[in-house]
This record gives C-alpha cells, structure tokens and sequence, in this order.
C-alpha cells in the first residue's frame, strides 16, 4: 500500500473575488521507505501540496489518500487523528512552544495521543538521545542553537514513530554546516526505512534524495 | 467523555500561559475578585444581620414569647362587645390550663408611679405588676437575689426586683448584694428589694466596654429593649392591684380587673399556630366570639426582618452580578487579545495532533482558572474587608461566612468565567491550521 496517493488533486486559494489556483490536477504515488525532495519557486505551490499531504488542509477536487485514509471528505477533527498518528512535521522555523522545555516540546505529540506522562517522558528522552539532544533537555527554546532546535523540532516529528515525515526547508534558517548536520540526519533516518518528504529551494540537498519532484505553477514538470 | 490526560494537557498549557503572563491575569481576575467578594461580603453581612436580630429576640424572650393585648373592637354597634370583657386575671387561669401547648402564663399590669429611696428623691417611672411565670416568659436573669414567688403573690408582699440601672440610679455607689433588703419606696409605700436584674446591653456595645472605649448613650425616645430591660421595676401583680390599682377599680378583684397584656410562653415553637389557636378559642369563649384582644409575636418581626433582608440580599447581589458580567466580558476581551498572539501555538498543537475539540478545551481551562483564581482572591478580599469592618465598628451583627455563600459565590465565577471563555475557545478551534501555522 502506498503511503501517499494523490489523484488529480487541485486546491486555490480565495483572494476577494479572484479564485487563484495553488495546485492544479495533480496526480502522485509514494511508496513507504522513499526520500522525496519537493522543489520549486516560491508561490510554486509546493507548500500547499506539502498542507494536503500533511492533512492540515483538504483538496478542491480529487482524491488524497494518506496511509490508505481519504482525507478529502474528512472532519476536523478526523483530519487531527491522521496527523497525529501517522504524521510528523518540521518547519523551516522550528515552531517550538517558547514556554516548553526540550523535553516537554518532543514529549507533547503523545500527550495529544493520552499517553500516561511517565511513559511520554521516557520515551522523549530516548528520541532525544537518538538526535543527539541528551544534554539540552532542561533548556527552553530561546536558549538553543538554530541547529539544536531543528533537531528539537525533528525529534518531536519523530516520537509517535510516524509513516511520514513531512520537512518543509528544514535547513532554510540554518548555516551550511549545521544544515548539512540535519540533512545527515534526515538521510540517516531514511536509511533505517522512515519515508521523509523534503520541501526545499537547494539543490544539493534535491540531489541527495531518491526522487526529485519539481513544481511549477501547481504542476509536477517531468 | 474526555480522557483525563487530555484535560491535564489543557490544565498545563493554561497555567503555563497564566504564568507567562501573571500580571495580565491578575488584571482579567478583577472583575471576577469584585463580583465574588461583593456577593460573599452581601451574603455574611445580610447572615450577620440575621443572626443580630435573633439573638435580641432571644433576649426578649425568644420567639417563644407571645404577648395579648386588647384592642378597641371595630363594630361598636355588636350588642356582644359591651358584654364582653377585656383582659383579666381569668384569662390567664383558663390560659394556664391548657398546659400541652402553653408553658407559663403572666398577667400584667402597668403603672407609672413615683419612685423614690434614702439617696434620692422622687422620679416618674414604670411600675409592672406581674406573676413569678414572667421570669421565664422574658428569659429573664438576676445579678443578685430572688426572683418573684407565689408566696409573694399570695401575701401580696411589698417586695420589688428592680433592673441595674434602677439600682445604680436609687442606689448609687451600693453593690447589688447591698442593695438587696433595701427600700424602694413606690408612691411612698415602702418596698424591699429582694432581686436585681443582670445588666442588659448590646453586643457591641459589650465589646465597647471591655475596650474601654466610650459606650454612646442612646437616643432616649427610640425603642431600645435593653433599655426598658434594665430600668424595670417588678412587682407581685396583686400588690400592684391592692397598692394601686383598687382605688381606680373599686368594684373589682384582682381576678377581674382590666388587664394591660398577658404574655405566655409557647411550649414547643413546632406547635407555634396550633398554640396560638388554642389561646384564641380559650379566651373567645370567655368573649361571646368577641375578639376583642390581639396576638403579638416575634413571628412578625422574624418575616419582617426576613423581607427587608431579602431586599438588602437582592441588592447586593445585583451589584455582584454587574460585578461579574464585566468581569466576564473582562476575560473575553483579554482572551481574544491573546488568542491572536498565540495563532501559531494553535497551529503548531494542531499540527502535531490537537482537535479542534483540544484546543477549546485549552481555552475554556483558561479562562476557568482565571474566574477560580478570581474567586480565590475574592474571598480573601471578602474576609479582609469584613475582619477590617468588625475592627472599625464591633457590632452585634458582625458578619458571618458560611460555606454555602462561599459556595454560592464560587458557583458564580465558575458560571462566569465559562460563558467568558466559551467565545474565545470557539474562535481559536475554528482557526485553519495550514494558516495558523503560516502566522507570523
């Protein structure tokens, strides 16, 4: 069973009157244990497609299914269940909650799953080891290294141990030695089988990936 | 049903997001800390007052005490009404024979007579002539001596049990036990002092007192029952009539002459109307069905009281009540002004997993541990103002919190701070994640 599958799937946006379309009739199968790198200009529409696969938004028309689940006609609070099962996310801006310590940042995914707070932290701090963060748990957002708190960031995508990980520029605030340290860890993850999505503008890392899809206009161009 | 650690995660992020911002919150607790502590301060103070006006009752005579007092019959034209008599020492044997319903009875008759002794010289005062039963009808107690007895009835004895002011006015300087066995002369007849009253005050002006702060004298022509306690004069009713009395009414006995009241002691307050019924057919059928007399009980007094309290509650509440709505609409607005700071927090929660129904229930916990904390502080400011009251002015009415207004108070600011929240918690559920998220 594939893990993503798109079939000509379309998505604008409202702008007053105007209908602008975001990603037009587009059609895409990944299958699990894959490396993709999504690139394309900004406006592109690479992050609306990024949204519809990671079920923070639903298409226009077409059909997406996420893990074998069609998401198109899904509820809120259905499209909340999916995401928080089967999918994690890291941002081009960490998206750390300032007021969360490292370890209460990668714990809270399964807090939202009702895990018992004792199991939570144990397993926070093992995924914390595994991204290299076993030193930095007590410290808060602010007190981190852009580096450190994308693995942070990549820690929490990881903890409910989800069928897709979704990057949306992963190293974009980042300097090019702590980017690449991230990269590293990305493919490193690939390598042990988790499917990762990347989003981004560099070409190096496009190279490094398995498969490059590039949009333009809302189109995959072949 | 939502999974306990769902409402732990809620109570986490709200008390996180409390703290993060302590003194805006103690700002959006104002108006909830107003509403709460004006409702509590209104309940214990109106409980206070209450409670005031039960213990002068009881003073009085307890709510036990019925007082009958004739009253001018209003069809003069009803041949019955010349026939029948008014109050008279017959009424009270008929009253005391009905003893599972009436305890003491006591006839009672007043005059104001010219009161003198050895140290002073004469004064206007009043006079009572009673029965010994009075003693326990007004709930009465002595600082020195005996009280009244049937033997002083029957010997009609010139003996006299006097309040403490009468004793400090007539016998200045003697203590109580001095002044038993001296003479009081009533309309120069020459009466032994065989009790003295204890001293009767308020309350407050007890604690005065033993402050040694001044106790301010009261205004002489307002109704004041412990003055009336302490300046009587109390004598065997049928001395009074023989002494006094039978000059004025030549053809009668002390069983029949016109009496000022009867008063009488219900037995079990549980029986209070069936009591009063019994004494009303008793004395009708002395009456030809005339009803020429009247009942007065504290009943009365008590559901006056009782009303006015009720307006004073009402009032009170009203102004709690304003009190809270503009501390809700406090909550709301703070809470919407936070919400749009904190659209990518929703966005990154719900990006990792947090329904919309999660994100709610954050806010709702938010704004009830704004109205709990409210309501924390209310009280406490409750308790202050009430402990600075009593300080200023020591009262007999000194308020009284009990747990249900602190109860009913807390019910409110829940009630309150859930209505505030319920806006903004719906507003933040409703926000589009993939917006949310891209918020800057």
């Amino acid at each position: 069973m594939p893990i993503i599958e798109l079939k000509n799937v379309s998505k604008s946006y409202r702008m007053g009157s105007h209908s602008i379309p975001a990603i037009v009739d587009i059609s895409l199968t990944v299958k699990e244990g894959e490396l993709i790198a999504i690139t394309g200009p900004s406006g592109s529409g690479k992050s609306t497609l990024l949204h519809l696969i990671g079920c923070l938004d639903t298409p226009d028309t077409g059909h997406v299914k996420i893990c074998g689940f069609e998401i198109s006609s899904s509820s809120r609070a259905e499209l909340a269940n999916l995401r928080r099962l089967y999918i994690g996310f890291v941002f081009q801006s960490f998206n750390l909650l300032p007021k969360f310590n490292v370890l209460d940042n990668i714990a809270l995914p399964l807090a939202y799953s009702g895990v018992r707070i004792r199991e939570r932290i144990e397993r926070a701090r093992e995924i914390a080891r595994l991204v290299g963060l076993e030193e930095r748990l007590n410290h808060f957002p602010s007190q981190l290294s852009g580096g450190q708190a994308q693995r942070v960031a990549i820690a929490r995508a990881l903890i409910h141990n989800p069928a897709l990980l979704l990057a949306d520029e992963p190293t974009g605030n980042l300097d090019s030695s702590t980017g690449n340290a991230v990269l590293n860890l990305l493919l490193e993850l690939n390598s042990k089988g988790q499917t990762i999505l990347i989003v981004t503008h560099s070409q190096e890392i496009a190279q490094k990936c398995q498969r490059i899809l590039h949009i333009l206009d809302g189109k995959i161009q072949h | 049903m939502i999974a306990p650690p769902k409402i732990l995660i809620a109570l986490d992020a709200a008390v996180r997001e409390l703290l993060a911002h302590k003194f805006r919150s103690l700002l959006a607790t104002l108006g909830i800390v107003l509403g709460v502590s004006s409702l509590t301060s209104t309940l214990a103070l109106t409980a206070g007052i209450e409670r005031g006006i039960k213990t002068t009752i009881q003073t009085l005579g307890g709510l036990q005490r019925v007082e009958i007092n004739n009253r001018p019959i209003e069809n003069p034209l009803l041949n019955q009404a010349k026939l029948s008599p008014s109050l008279n020492a017959a009424d009270t044997l008929l009253l005391r024979s009905a003893k599972p319903y009436i305890s003491h009875v006591s006839a009672e008759l007043r005059s104001h007579l010219p009161i003198s002794s050895q140290f002073t010289s004469e004064a206007t005062m009043r006079v009572q002539g009673i029965n010994p039963d009075a003693f326990y009808i007004e709930n009465l107690s002595l600082s020195a001596g005996r009280f009244l007895s049937g033997l002083d009835e029957v010997n009609t004895s010139r003996v006299v049990v006097i309040g403490s002011s009468i004793a400090n006015r007539f016998f200045p300087k003697l203590s109580t036990d001095k002044i038993l066995g001296k003479i009081l002369f009533i309309k120069q007849k020459p009466y032994v002092v065989i009790g003295v009253l204890s001293y009767y005050e308020r309350e407050i002006d007890r604690v005065r007192r033993q402050r040694g702060l001044l106790v301010p004298q009261r205004q002489r022509f307002r109704w004041d029952p412990y003055r009336l306690k302490n300046e009587s004069i109390l004598i065997p009713f049928s001395t009074m009539f023989y002494d006094f009395q039978s000059s004025k009414y030549p053809r009668h006995s002390p069983l029949t002459v016109p009496l000022d009241s009867i008063t009488f002691r219900v037995k079990d307050l549980d029986l209070f109307r069936p009591t009063l019924a019994v004494a009303q057919r008793l004395l009708l059928q002395l009456r030809y069905g005339v009803e020429n007399f009247e009942f007065i009980t504290r009943q009365e007094m008590i559901t006056a009281m009782e009303s006015s309290l009720r307006a004073t509650r009402l009032s009170g509440s009203l102004i709690a009540a304003i009190s809270l709505i503009v501390g809700g609409i406090g909550i709301t607005n703070i809470m919407l002004a936070g919400i749009s700071e904190r659209i990518r927090e929703f966005g990154i929660r719900m990006a990792i997993g947090a329904k919309p129904s999660d994100i709610f229930l954050q806010l709702l916990t938010e704004s009830l541990l704004i109205s709990v904390l409210g309501a924390t502080l209310g009280i406490a400011a409750s308790l202050l103002l009430m402990d600075f009251l009593v300080f200023l002015a020591p009262s007999e009415n000194s308020p009284i919190l009990t747990f249900n207004s602190i109860l009913i108070a807390c019910l409110f600011a829940l009630i309150t701070g859930t209505l505030a929240g319920i806006y903004p918690a719906i507003r933040a559920a409703q926000l589009h994640p993939a917006e949310a998220l891209r918020w800057e």
